[in-house]
């Protein structure tokens, strides 16, 4: 369109240039994320230098054994969890704000995460097996049975309520305190080897990744985030008001739903592997919405890179604070998060919205 | 702190032994593993336990007839040792019908219950998993019903207080002769092991203990200071958590230890002969285990990521340890085996199966049926 137009072609331009201004900051949250991730795969108590870890990289059967194992066995699959754990949560926690028209809303806080660890707990207690599968799959099985337990329950009750916001947000929070009173009494009823088992299992740790687990994660995170964004112009419409959103056509109902299935997806999945990290899903889309504003084109991918980029800086604080110790990186993810959000919530007074 | 406290218990001991009637002798009068002196009950003939594990401790003193006089105990001993309880259960069958006051953690334990039960005297744990010096409340109220509570301490600090303890059951259920039996014969297996350490220049070779192997699918849980670390520091080994891990224990970082392997693996194991079909990677050992199946599980305990390319596997320098010995007042037995380990050549003439049976034959009503450490066998080695 020619600049000498009148105002038409300006707005047209000045909506340009807030669409540049958007791509360039999702690319500075991929370029921060590239950073950080490498970062992670150079931090660890083996002290291997940055030269090693990119030969490793690119040719893994010319290193010694031990360096081998560390490389692709423990950092690489601890670091690729961290980003798409942080991914999911992060997008989970994005469009469940926009649905429940919520900034509190997070799969943390709708007790999502609660029901995940009742379901690791009794598998613990009980010493569920998975009928002959071992207690490797057992636990994730059981957490991701929780969660959609959890959601399910959620569902049925926003379907017969007609979806309304308030509604599921009362049940969600109901159903956390009931899922945490649950939770408790399981570690009343534990004994000493199980107790410690769910302590450290609620506390989070990306200790138990494995490649496998990882692909099953990345499977569910690129299928829920491809028809997530399928669905990003009525998220968009849907948070200019629900009025606002059934007016242009969109099935309101329909969506909340729609998206309430891909966060349960997205939460249990991720939570059944690492365990209960919150904060990310929380706090993930509050930094997407201060850096780039609610087009949900752009604050959807900015929700998983913000996600994922809390986990990967936790992930490498966990391995700095004390060398040589595994600290769960549930501990750490809030002490990371925080700051960064303090700072942005200052820098933007009022830009938060309520 | 500590000293106000004590000085608090024995006043309070002294104005109850006023109170109480005929004045005791200051004979009567004990002070147990928490610093509190207490006055020593007139009848020890119901007696209340914290923790089931002590039971063992107890028999000690009176391997004839302790059984029928536990009137309550924590059902830790069942849960955490079925096997080693079943032969006490065989052997005691009162034990299966007595009241358990909580399950295996200081919260569960139920005050009601205990005070319900009327013991004469109460035996609880400094620390683990029975209510702790701390639980003021609790002491306080079954005082009130007149039940004198007494700490002992085989985990804390095992090397010292084993012996302190042994005295003060002997105390309490007035069999000194036997309790100073088994202290002397303590002290002279633990001086056997002791005294060669000393004649010993260099230091003793790295040590990776890992703690209940098999628990969780996560590396590498361990002790550093207390618990079986202290059994390890005593047999002259040089834990690797050491200065890594500040508390009792903790989780070592995998790579950690993939890059500074320790010489030697030491696991400790909590599996039963139940527990191998579906717990496989828990080593099984205690009671009622054969050679076999013990080796059988530390060869499949070591086969994991990571732990299996570890050269102390590799050069067949792995071994594993019966996990309740943390807690058991034949911790003594647990240091020989260690030392041996580390030291073979200058413990070749140490039988530490020798000692054990001893202690079972002169110490235990129960007979010791079972193996309580393995080593991997030679050839056994994960391949490449």
């Amino acid at each position: 369109m020619s600049a000498l137009q009148t105002p038409a072609p300006s707005l047209a331009q000045r909506y340009g240039a807030q669409v540049r201004r958007r791509i360039t900051v999702l690319l500075l949250l991929l370029g921060l994320l590239l950073l950080v991730f490498a970062t992670d795969l150079g931090t660890g108590p083996a002290g291997i230098t940055w030269h090693t870890v990119w030969q490793g990289l690119r040719a893994p059967q010319q290193l010694d054994e031990g360096t081998r194992v560390i490389l692709w066995e423990l950092r690489l699959p601890y670091a690729v969890m961290a980003v798409l754990v942080g991914a999911a949560l992060g997008l989970a926690g994005a469009q469940m704000q926009t649905v429940l028209n919520n900034p509190l809303a997070s799969p943390f806080t709708l007790g999502l995460s609660a029901a995940a660890s009742v379901g690791a707990s009794l598998a613990i207690v009980t010493g569920f097996t998975a009928w002959g599968l071992g207690p490797e799959l057992a636990l994730p099985l059981c957490a991701f049975g929780g969660a959609i337990f959890a959601a399910l329950i959620i569902h049925v009750l926003a379907w017969r309520w007609g979806a309304s916001v308030n509604g599921v947000v009362l049940f969600g929070i109901a159903l956390m305190f009931s899922c945490e009173a649950l939770l408790w009494l399981l570690q009343f009823l534990a004994d000493s080897n199980a107790l410690q088992q769910i302590v450290f299992w609620s506390m989070g740790s990306l200790g138990r990744s494995t490649w496998p687990k990882i692909g099953v994660l990345a499977t569910v995170l690129l299928v829920c985030a491809l028809w997530t964004q399928s669905q990003a112009w009525s998220l968009t419409a849907l948070r200019n008001g629900e009025d606002h959103a059934r007016s242009s056509g969109v099935a309101v109902e329909r969506l909340r739903l729609e998206s309430l299935v891909r966060v349960s997806l997205l939460s249990g999945t991720a939570l059944a592997f690492v365990g209960t990290i919150g904060f990310v899903g929380l706090v993930g889309p509050h930094i997407a919405r201060l850096s780039l504003g609610e087009d949900h084109r752009f604050y959807l991918p900015a929700s998983a890179l913000a996600g994922a980029l809390m986990l990967s800086c936790a992930s490498i604080l966990s391995k700095v604070l004390l060398p040589g110790v595994v600290l769960p990186i549930g501990i750490v993810t809030a002490l990371v998060g925080v700051p960064v959000f303090m700072l942005l919530v200052l820098r933007h007074q009022g830009g938060l919205r309520t | 702190m500590k000293n106000t406290g004590r000085a608090v218990w024995a006043s309070l001991g002294l104005a109850w032994s006023l109170l109480a009637g005929p004045v005791q002798a200051a004979d009567a009068l004990v002070t147990d593993m928490a610093g509190r002196t207490v006055r020593l009950p007139t009848s020890s003939a119901r007696i209340l336990l914290s923790e089931g594990r002590l039971l063992p401790a107890l028999a000690i003193l009176e391997p004839e007839d302790i059984g029928r006089r536990i009137v309550g105990m924590a059902g830790d001993f069942e849960q955490l040792d079925p096997a080693g309880y079943a032969q006490y259960a065989q052997r005691f069958p009162h034990l299966r019908e007595v009241a358990r006051t909580g399950r295996t953690t200081a919260e569960s334990f139920s005050v009601e219950k205990a005070i319900a039960l009327k013991p004469d005297v109460a035996i609880f744990g400094l620390e683990g998993h029975g209510p702790s010096p701390n639980d003021r409340e609790t002491l306080a109220r079954l005082s009130m019903a007149g039940i004198v509570v007494v700490f002992v301490d085989f985990r804390n600090d095992p090397l010292r207080n084993t012996r302190l303890s042994m005295e003060i059951l002997g105390r309490v259920l007035r069999r000194e002769k036997e309790a100073a039996a088994f202290v002397t014969e303590y002290t002279a297996q633990l001086a056997r092991v002791t005294r060669k350490l000393a004649t010993l220049k260099a230091p003793g070779p790295t040590v990776f203990l890992e703690n209940r192997v098999g628990l969780s699918d996560e590396c590498c849980s361990t002790m550093s200071n207390g618990l079986m670390g202290t059994l390890l520091d005593a047999a002259g080994g040089r834990n690797i958590a050491k200065g890594l891990v500040p508390g009792a224990f903790g989780m070592l970082s995998l790579e950690q230890l993939i890059s500074r392997p320790p010489d030697v693996y030491i696991g400790t194991a909590i599996g039963s002969r139940d527990t191998v079909a579906r717990m496989p990677m828990r080593i099984v050992l205690g009671a009622g285990v054969d050679t076999k199946t013990a080796q059988d599980s530390l060869v499949r305990a070591v086969q994991r990521k990571g732990i299996a390319m570890l050269p102390a596997i590799r050069q067949g320098q792995a071994h594993a340890l019966w996990h309740h010995f943390y807690s058991s007042p034949f911790n003594v037995v647990a240091v020989q085996v260690l030392a041996k380990w580390l030291h073979p050549a200058l413990f070749s003439d140490l039988e530490p199966r020798q000692t054990l049976a001893m202690f079972y034959q002169r110490f235990q009503p129960v007979p010791l049926e079972g193996q309580y450490w393995t080593s991997l066998p030679t050839g056994a080695a994960p391949q490449r």
